[in-house]
């Protein structure tokens, strides 16, 4: 089975971070912040030295990275934590539902929210953003790039313009960290969603909330920090504050080899390799005109190929890859605002996320496939 | 060589401290906060280093800490 679906998960994972999650079982199974004795003190840190790379790769103070289970939950910690009764956010028009979803239920507590179609001009865009600030609008939650077409934001022009309102900026790095050239300093990202079982190569469970350190989030959930645990508030400081409860060490531990991994490899030549192959599928498939290719002409992308081929459900087309032996997922892919700005409701599409394991004989056997499904011989 | 003592709200400002001064070549240890320094759970440092100079560094790098003192 050759393995198309990295958009949702990298799989497998570097050797690295397998031998990492072996180490994290068999030498810190301590509870790490939870006691004096040695195996406790050894997993702390290790997760500390998780958290000062994940620092130094995002440009933030490893007390400022506070590990969540997931994106959604960096996400909704963000999102709720900071707006308050009577304000106003703004998403835009390819969040994926672990963003639109908290906004939405924010509506019960009469925080309104406005969307902002992303364009495939960066400038119209800003433009769209801009002429949504009202006085009450506290925070602007964007993807940096779609988990459906790949489509990046300019979302270091987004966090200026945040910068210059005043604005919280939430950027949600679900599809972009590990691919993109994110530093929160730099692109004045106030705080960074991150799913760390994606592009940054961790475990499953294992996700970031990064903060700039600028604005305080109210806790979402209360509970046992290993610090000042006399006081029957919650500590307001980072990254206790955001994390009760014993945290996910296995997932620290690999998310420290992943990391090494990037670094190894250089991020810049894994997202050249990506992109390569999403090109090479591309072009296997670009004259086949019962094959639809979700581009935009000036846009750019992550490595994403969302497609569709006619006559066929996306389901059906999935179903009939798998059958072919490629993993590659169809539908909606929990992001219907994604879908409606280019048209694909309510069925979606076929997304190909090729992974740095993945070869271009991988994605011209694809292309291959499909371009069979269609009944054209090549 | 005298040693001190300093206490934490969180373990991460302690591992960060650890960190921060053994890049002074200090030897720096992890200990709970004896409940001489603190109430409540808490983790402290042990740097070989007078007072004054663990203080100046750690305020040099913006870090909180909760107290100070001359190990016995």
């Amino acid at each position: 089975m050759v393995y198309f679906d990295n958009a949702a998960t990298t799989f497998p994972k570097p050797d690295s971070v397998r031998a990492a999650v072996n180490a994290a079982v068999a030498l810190y199974g301590g509870n790490p912040g939870r006691g004096g004795h040695d195996i406790s003190v050894r997993a702390a840190q290790a997760v500390f030295s998780a958290r000062q790379k994940a620092a130094d790769f995002f440009g933030a103070e490893p007390e400022n990275v506070v590990f969540t289970l997931n994106c959604t939950h960096a996400l909704n910690f963000a999102i709720k934590g900071i707006v308050k009764r009577g304000e106003h956010i703004i998403i835009s028009s390819l969040e994926h539902n672990a963003s639109a979803r908290p906004v939405y239920a924010l509506a019960r507590y009469g925080i309104k929210h406005s969307i902002a179609e992303v364009s495939a001009d960066d400038n119209i865009t800003l433009y769209n953003i801009s002429r949504l600030i009202t006085p009450e609008t506290s925070a602007v939650v964007f993807t940096v790039g779609s988990n459906v077409t790949g489509q990046l934001t300019p979302y270091r022009r987004i966090g200026e313009l945040c910068r210059r309102y005043g604005i919280c900026f939430i950027a949600d790095g679900a599809q972009g960290c590990g691919i993109a050239d994110i530093n929160i300093k730099r692109d004045n990202i106030n705080f960074l969603c991150c799913a760390a079982h994606k592009g940054l190569y961790a475990v499953s469970g294992t996700g970031l909330l990064i903060s700039d350190g600028k604005y305080k989030l109210s806790p979402i959930i209360e509970g046992g920090t290993g610090s000042m645990s006399m006081e029957p508030v919650q500590p307001d400081f980072l990254p206790d504050a955001l994390e009760s409860g014993t945290i996910n060490t296995v997932g620290a531990i690999s998310l420290s080899a992943g990391l090494e991994h990037i670094k190894d490899i250089g991020r810049e030549n894994i997202y050249a390799y990506e992109d390569l192959l999403c090109r090479r599928l591309i072009s296997a498939l670009s004259d086949n005109d019962r094959v639809r290719i979700y581009r935009r002409k000036g846009a750019s992308y992550l490595p994403i190929v969302l497609f569709n081929v006619d006559g066929y459900a996306p389901e059906e087309t999935a179903a009939y890859l798998n059958e072919k032996g490629f993993a590659l997922r169809a539908g909606l892919h929990c992001a219907p605002l994604g879908h409606r700005s280019i048209g694909t409701l309510p069925d979606g599409a076929v997304r190909f996320a090729p992974g740095i394991f993945n070869t271009a004989d991988e994605a011209e056997q694809l292309a291959d496939a499909v371009n069979e499904l269609t009944g054209r011989r090549i | 060589m005298k040693s001190c003592t300093v206490a934490f709200s969180s373990i991460t400002h302690a591992s960060k401290a650890k960190f921060i001064l053994e890049q002074y070549g200090l030897k720096v240890k992890m200990i709970r906060t004896p409940r001489t320094m603190a109430s409540g759970c808490g983790y402290s440092i042990v740097a070989e280093a007078e007072p004054q100079f663990i203080a100046s560094v750690l305020e040099g790098y913006g870090l909180n800490y909760r107290s100070i003192s001359e190990a016995g």
